[in-house]
């Protein structure tokens, strides 16, 4: 009898020994929290991830094709181009109405922001308690880490700036919590605290980042201390604009702070702008004058159909489509923009003689020898013009030309848009010849007919509205132009739903969804909105 | 492991075998020879079954205490005289309190039973025609709900013990079977693992307990209370569900040879209008509601009568479905001696579907042997099966077997060329779709009499699932873009061993029964799949020969395990008053450090009354018993891995390329934002229950009723808890949910005519109530509506309402005139959405906040929607009758639920044509019903029950989140009439036969339900939603015959 219980109690005591091990599995489906944030690669890869993150940030909208970062910089101002009705309510924000069901629920959304942010700050609480030593690969292993570092504060800033402008007051978080499901709720920190991080991070990341990048391949697509400079060249001139709506004077501090930053761009040699017989490469990306792009190259498999272009191309560049599209460039947006002046002979009313009179007058007409209106323009003569502006279509289905990605990079940051706020600049220190050189300077390299150029005796409100035309033909579709008519104050004559009374309400943010504030009581709606939504 | 082998072998060895042989015989009143009794010496424990002429040998000596038992004859007792053979004398009873009933490790007789348990002979589900047998526990067990919501060959019934708490923020639009909790079935002691991990539209979609054959199941108890389950602790939540299969039999080999073949019948089509008369009514509905301008411009489609393309009588249904075969043969070989004995059994079903390549085959073999050694104190019992399962599922799944979705059925108008017709059904006769899956089931059983009383059981079991799938669509399917093939692999590995002591031992009036136990199981999933696309030929129908770019793969790998301590103690004084308590402690390798181990106590308390002087002997009430327990029972997490962060790999995606994987050629790696937090503190999900039961006995079992009475409360229950939009994640799960379930099961059975009679008639009778409550929500309850659901939300979690409850607007009626419709008094505006006001003939919804204006803001709480309707049935259960006259034996089952609310989107979609693009041609397009017999909105003045047609109106009022569309799924089927003859025993003697028995069945013969609109009220999806989708529930008709020789 003794035997047998011998015998239970080694069974028993076998399998106590080995049970702490025995309840232990760990994952080899995917990597987690503690297995990661050990070489090199793993730091790239959340970086890439990061990006990737900010890439879904700007191309995500509703189900339909409706990049937000197009949609908030692009779409809002009627005057560039229709919106058509197909169901999900886009049309909406044409006419600054954001309150649509789906427009709220899609763009009014601060969920893919944050997702960012998240990253961003994971990768800057962790990129510096990964050893030394577990960079093997690395010859340099505290420049990779400040590089890594740097790249993460600069996606914080861009992601920060982003919302900035779109809703002015938003929650700050720029910690990694250590167990999100206790994360407080956060209320809006107001736009100045927000400016005041930006600010921070993207000094930080100025510091941080060197000018070349250490693998070719990452140019443009990545941040520089190119990119950083013009985040802050943009950020500084918001900052000097927005900070106070109710003065329409830039405060003088910052707008000298985004000058040096562009002139470090220029000082650089980095850059240089493309040459005009090439000018559609600058928007398939990585031309010499670009300085922050997302790549979207389907040659790595990143193109994308819900592109800004999928919303105007038509059959003749994408042969899946009919040829109808959602959008088409508005006809008086190419009449104020490409014109030329020439003597036109009519019939004209002479008061004085009291008849009519048979003679040539000084007229604006259409003129389309602006490269940038021949190159991203067509079916001109129709009532409905498209922007071929993005067209690079690749066919996944080579065969047949089904399943279309296209394969833009989408444009953030370029040389060109540097030196145009050059000229906003000037103007906002009353250098007005130096705002028109130029203008005129862009006018004369793309080839408009010279009638067009700035008058040199134009007052500074007449080339600030010049200034306006000039960025609404250099940068159209480029998320850029909703910013500049709102800094420049210029919006009254492109933006009909924006009177000067809802400005200085502040009427151009966006309201918030009311979805987000079910789990943050701290949230309150966009002081405009209130009582709307 | 070695040592513990090597004194294993000392420890069997060392036993000396010795002892007398006691014989003897086991004989009816009659003086016929029973074989199969099983006598056991009391006082050594050792047992052993009579053989075919009755006879038996036993160990033991002279004084010892035999008793003889048998299912259907009283439990006798015999002391071991001096005479050389020991007789036994059975008396029949109709009693079944000394049947034997499985509680988890153990078996106990129904009398001292203490836990709420309901059991089912296998008898009764022999050779009915159904592909697994979950299906066929339909209404006949108290407390089970089975809803056979699909009528798909092979398909997975919904299987609820004592209502269900699965609750989910998402509406699953395919995965309904886990819509309701699933209880833990354990087959012969061995739980399995029926979890997936891959959800049934990636995987072979078969049910997992179809490749067990019905024919080798000898009995099903069902382990309803706390107090029964939590002897399986962490998993015994929802039920335990117990099967044991068929095993050897002492004597001759006795060969069973049984078969049926029937047909399978499609129930009624759905009523369509044909022909010339859709295109009157179509015609009707536009002339009222279109501009003269517009009217002009109408469809080629519908105007052009005299067009051969367009003058169609199809009845689009038509086209799927088809008359199916249903075949099944078994064979069985069983025999033995008292030392050995072996059953060996082999099936193969056959069932075509009623829609066209849909079906299900299945082959089985199951092993079971048993022998004793050393002095037959130790037996080995080893169980082999295997099973094959193929299973053809037409286009779809089984959500939607067809391809054309029924709110989407073309007009009949469209004449179906050749050519149509065959791209139609070429996804049918032209995919390839080999979907199969197979299960190996291997149990080693030992068990050892280390002493009188005193048993040592080791159980090991390796169970291993396979499924394949292999599919190809040729380029004609898939628009011209060239073949798309895929292959899928799932694969599922537990191994587990099980190792307890047992004790029982009588002092005087006192007898305890103990049980002590450890167990550990390893479990290892994996899953392979790779598609392709584009292909070049349609000849190459496997993932091979496409272009690298179109070509994706992914293979998985998950492990858990599980280690658990487990004991109970039984004590009774007397047989008169019970006593029984169990405790599990449960490790699980899915929960973090701080809570890996949970433990699940649970008591119970039984008094038998009528042992008590006062009520003893008493000859009408031969048993009356109290039972009440109380316990806890659990839950394990359905991922393996929630402790981890876990990174989400190649998460390059945005919006306009999912598949994205990299950022600029860098794979690029996040943490899972969406439900990926670390959840160290995740915690059991637990369900504490009480329960009370009375038994009641009359006539020596002539009347029997059983009533339990239940409260189960499942807390801590795990739930996807929304984070705030700043932390960056989107869900996370915690241990956050309240949901009870209380009620009754009732069950009774009866001899209703005297037992002298010829003509019997058995009537068993089972009725369960289930009420479901939410009793907390996370953040401070908060009512939560369901993700995921279509675009008219329409289910919602609130306190105090059922699961997945409904969430709708009320319908008042339809406008009649403008006078109808109700005016803001402070603003003069008529009654309004945000889409307009309403005009006569629109629906009327209630305004519940009085504002004037009926929200439409669909993703969220609307001020204008009620909780209204509980999708869960309140009443279920069954009837079964059996009428026996000399050889003849007639069965009639009745199953039935009451208390459903159904809410009807097949009928809303037909309507709702409000916000379409292009309304016009999609109201001419599709099929639709006959206007005529339906009092719908034509002119002002009339009193209609249906509102206007609906076209491009944008004003939602055909919602289908309204009470308007909102049915009673109360049923009652008559599901089975079987009529079986067996041949006299003259004549089969005369062949050397035992036994002939020819039998008819006819499956689902009738319904009677309250909805007149439903065309069945229990093809209606867990949700409570007929969508017209879905796979209709045959009718089925087999004959068939069992031979035993």
């Amino acid at each position: 009898m003794l035997k047998y219980k011998l015998v239970m109690l080694l069974i028993a005591v076998f399998c106590l020994g080995s049970c702490k091990k025995f309840l232990v599995e760990e994952p080899v489906n995917s990597t987690f929290a503690e297995a990661y944030w050990k070489s090199a690669g793993d730091l790239r890869s959340a970086l890439a991830g990061n990006y990737a993150l900010v890439r879904n940030v700007m191309n995500s909208g509703n189900w339909n094709p409706s990049p937000r970062y197009f949609m908030y910089g692009d779409a809002i101002a009627k005057n560039y181009f229709t919106i058509q009705y197909v169901g999900d309510g886009l049309e909406g924000i044409q006419d600054g109405d954001f309150t649509f069901q789906y427009n709220l629920q899609y763009f009014a959304d601060w969920t893919n922001f944050y997702k960012a942010i998240t990253m961003s700050n994971i990768i800057i609480n962790r990129t510096p308690k990964v050893a030394d030593e577990l960079l093997t690969d690395i010859t340099n292993p505290t420049k990779f880490k400040n590089e890594v570092l740097g790249e993460a504060y600069f996606l914080r800033a861009f992601t920060y700036f982003m919302m900035l402008r779109v809703w002015g007051d938003v929650p700050l978080i720029t910690e990694e919590y250590e167990d999100p499901i206790s994360a407080p709720e956060l209320p809006r920190s107001p736009k100045k605290e927000v400016m005041a991080q930006i600010e921070k991070d993207a000094t930080t990341a100025r510091e941080l980042l060197p000018w070349q990048y250490a693998a070719q391949g990452n140019a443009k697509v990545t941040a520089n201390k190119g990119a950083v400079n013009a985040l802050l060249a943009h950020f500084y001139l918001w900052k000097a604009t927005m900070s106070d709506i109710n003065s329409n004077q830039p405060v003088a501090e910052d707008v000298d702070k985004a000058d040096k930053a562009i002139d470090e761009i220029i000082g650089s040699g980095m850059y240089s702008l493309t040459d005009t017989a090439n000018y559609y490469r600058t928007f398939e990306g990585l031309s010499s004058e670009g300085i922050f792009e997302i790549t979207m190259n389907e040659n790595n498999r990143e193109g994308t159909n819900q592109h800004i272009a999928n919303m105007f191309l038509r059959t003749a560049q994408l042969s899946t489509v009919g040829t109808n599209s959602r959008c088409y460039v508005s006809q008086e947006y190419l009449s104020n923009h490409f014109y030329k002046i020439e003597d036109v002979w009519d019939w004209y009313w002479n008061a004085t003689l009291n008849q009519w009179e048979w003679k040539a007058m000084p007229s604006r007409s259409f003129d389309d020898s602006d490269i940038r209106c021949r190159r991203n323009f067509t079916d001109l003569d129709s009532d409905r013009p498209t922007c071929v502006k993005y067209q690079k279509v690749f066919y996944r289905n080579a065969a047949q030309k089904l399943d279309p990605y296209i394969s833009n990079n989408l444009i953030v940051f370029r040389l060109a848009d540097m030196r145009l706020l050059k000229a906003e600049i000037a103007l906002y220190r009353n250098q007005i010849p130096t705002a028109i050189t130029i203008i005129n300077e862009f006018r004369q390299r793309n080839g408009a007919d010279e009638s067009a150029f700035v008058d040199d005796a134009s007052s500074k409100e007449e080339v600030m509205n010049e200034y306006i035309l000039e960025r609404g033909k250099e940068l159209y579709l480029e998320g850029q132009i909703f910013y500049d008519l709102l800094r420049t104050r210029q919006y009254a004559n492109f933006v009909p739903w924006l009177s000067e009374s809802r400005f200085r309400q502040e009427g151009f943010y966006w309201p918030i969804n009311p979805a987000l504030f079910k789990n943050n009581n701290k949230l309150i709606q966009t002081s405009f909105w209130r009582g709307k939504v | 492991m070695k040592k513990a082998l090597i004194f294993l072998s000392v420890f069997l060895t060392s036993l000396i075998a010795f002892g007398q042989q006691i014989t003897g015989t086991v004989r009816d009143k009659n003086g016929k020879q029973l074989a199969g009794v099983t006598v056991r010496n009391t006082i050594n424990s050792k047992s052993t079954q009579t053989d075919q002429q009755g006879n038996f040998k036993l160990s033991g000596k002279v004084g010892d205490v035999l008793e003889a038992n048998s299912i259907g004859y009283e439990r006798t007792r015999v002391v071991a005289g001096q005479t050389e053979k020991v007789i036994f004398t059975m008396t029949e009873t109709l009693s079944s309190l000394d049947e034997a009933v499985v509680i988890g490790y153990q078996t106990t007789s129904r009398k001292k039973a203490t836990a709420a348990i309901s059991s089912i002979s296998g008898k009764e589900l022999e050779n009915l025609p159904a592909a697994s047998f979950d299906m066929l526990l339909q209404g006949r067990l108290a407390g089970v709900n089975v809803q056979n919501f699909s009528g798909a060959p092979g398909a997975s019934p919904t299987l609820a013990v004592r209502g269900t708490s699965a609750i989910s923020l998402n509406y699953s639009n395919d995965d309904y079977y886990n819509v309701i909790s699933n209880p833990l079935y354990v087959i012969d002691g061995v739980p399995q693992p029926t979890e997936q991990f891959v959800s049934p539209n990636t995987g072979t979609g078969t049910n997992y307990l179809a490749g067990l054959n019905p024919n080798d199941i000898e009995s099903v108890d069902v382990l309803r209370d706390a107090s029964a389950a939590a002897i399986y602790g962490s998993r015994a939540a929802n039920g335990v569900i117990m099967i044991t299969t068929k095993k050897g039999r002492n004597g001759d080999p006795r060969f069973m040879i049984s078969g049926y073949s029937g047909l399978t019948q499609r129930p009624q089509l759905r009523e369509v209008t044909l022909g010339r008369t859709e295109r009157q009514q179509k015609l009707e509905v536009l002339k009222n509601q279109l501009t003269r301008n517009d009217y002009r411009y109408l469809p080629i489609l519908l105007t052009d009568s005299l067009n051969p393309a367009f003058n169609g009588n199809t009845d689009w249904q038509d086209l799927f479905y088809q008359k199916g075969k249903i075949n099944s043969a078994d064979l069985s070989v069983s025999g033995g001696s008292s030392i050995s004995s072996y059953r060996f059994s082999g099936n193969y079903y056959d069932e075509q579907g009623i829609i066209k390549a849909t079906g299900f085959k299945r082959y089985t073999g199951r092993l079971n042997l048993s022998t004793k050694a050393i002095d037959e104190r130790l037996t080995i019992n080893p169980i082999v099966s295997y099973s094959y399962n193929k299973r053809a599922r037409g286009t779809g799944s089984d959500v939607s077997p067809i391809a054309l979705s029924a709110g989407s059925m073309p007009t009949s108008l469209l004449s179906l060329s050749p050519a149509k017709r065959d791209f139609m059904l070429g996804a049918y006769d032209k995919n390839l779709d080999n979907n199969e899956s197979s299960n190996l089931n291997t149990n080693l059983n030992l068990i050892f009499n280390i002493a009188p009383g005193l048993t040592f059981t080791s159980q090991s079991a390796y169970i291993r699932d396979i499924a394949n799938r292999l599919y190809n669509r040729p380029s004609a399917l898939m628009s011209g873009a060239g073949n798309y093939s895929s292959a899928f692999s799932y694969e599922s590995n537990q191994v587990r061993i099980s190792n307890f002591l047992t004790y029982s031992k009588q002092f005087g009036k006192h007898s305890i029964n103990l049980l002590a136990g450890q167990e550990a199981e390893k479990n290892r999933i994996q899953t392979i799949a790779a598609w392709g696309g584009q292909g070049v030929s349609d000849q190459i129908q496997v993932v091979t020969g496409f272009l690298q770019n179109n070509i994706g793969a992914s293979s998985d790998l998950q492990k858990w395990s599980q280690l658990s301590y487990l004991g109970r103690f039984s004590y009774d004084f007397d047989s008169k008053y019970l006593f029984s308590g169990a405790i599990r402690a449960d490790g699980s390798s899915r929960f973090g450090e701080n809570n890996k181990w949970g433990y699940f106590p649970s008591a119970s308390v039984g008094w038998i009354l009528t042992e008590e002087s006062f009520l003893k002997n008493n000859p009408h009430l031969t048993l009356l018993k109290i039972r009440g327990s109380y316990g806890l029972t659990g839950a394990l997490p359905p991922s393996n891995y929630l402790q981890y962060n876990l990174y989400s790999v190649n998460n390059g995606g945005y919006r306009g390329n999912d598949g994205a994987t990299s950022y600029n050629g860098q794979v690029a790696i996040t943490p899972n934002f969406t439900n990926g937090v670390a959840q160290k503190n995740l915690s059991w999900e637990r369900n504490r229950q009480w329960n009370i039961g009375v038994d009641l006995e009359l006539y020596k079992g002539r009347f029997t009723s059983t009533i339990d009475l239940f409260n189960k409360e499942n807390y801590d229950g795990l739930f996807d808890v929304m984070l705030p939009v700043t932390s960056g994640y989107d869900y996370a799960k915690t241990n956050s949910v309240g949901i009870r379930n209380s009620g009754v099961d009732i069950q009774l059975s009866a001899d209703v005519l005297p037992r002298s009679s010829t003509l019997k008639w058995r009537s068993n009778l089972n009725l369960s109530y289930v009420k479901n409550r939410i009793m907390n929500l996370p953040n401070g309850g908060r009512d939560l509506v369901m993700d995921g659901d279509r675009f008219d939300k329409s289910h919602i979690l609130s306190v105090g309402s059922p699961i997945n409850s409904f969430y709708l607007y009320r319908t008042l009626g339809v406008f009649s005139t403008l006078e109808d419709i109700p005016v803001n008094p402070y603003t003069g505006e008529r009654y309004r959405n945000s889409n307009g006001v309403f005009n006569p003939g629109d629906f009327y919804f209630e305004d519940v906040d009085g504002d004037y204006f009926i929200d439409v803001f669909n993703s969220g709480l609307n001020p204008d929607k009620r909780v209204l309707g509980d999708p869960n049935f309140k009443w279920t259960g069954g009837w079964n009758n059996v009428f026996t006259y000399k050889d003849f034996s007639l069965t009639l089952f009745f199953t039935y639920g009451f208390g459903r609310d159904v809410l009807n989107l097949f009928e809303s979609d037909q309507f709702n044509n409000s916000t379409s693009g292009d309304a016009v041609y999609n109201f001419v397009y599709y099929s639709i019903r006959d206007l005529d017999k339906l009092n719908i909105w034509r002119k002002p003045g009339d009193q209609a029950e249906y509102a206007k047609y609906d076209i491009g109106t944008y004003r939602y009022y055909y919602t289908s989140a309204q009470t308007f569309f909102l049915e009673s799924g109360s049923y009652m089927r008559f599901k089975n009439l079987v009529l079986s003859y067996s041949l006299p025993e003259r004549i089969t003697k005369r062949w050397h036969i035992s036994k002939v028995r020819v039998f008819g069945i006819m499956d689902n013969v009738a319904r009677w339900q309250k909805s007149k609109k439903l065309p069945d009220a229990e093809a209606v999806n867990p949700y409570g939603e007929y969508n017209g989708g879905g796979y209709p529930i045959p009718r089925k008709y087999t004959l068939g015959f069992e031979l035993t020789f």
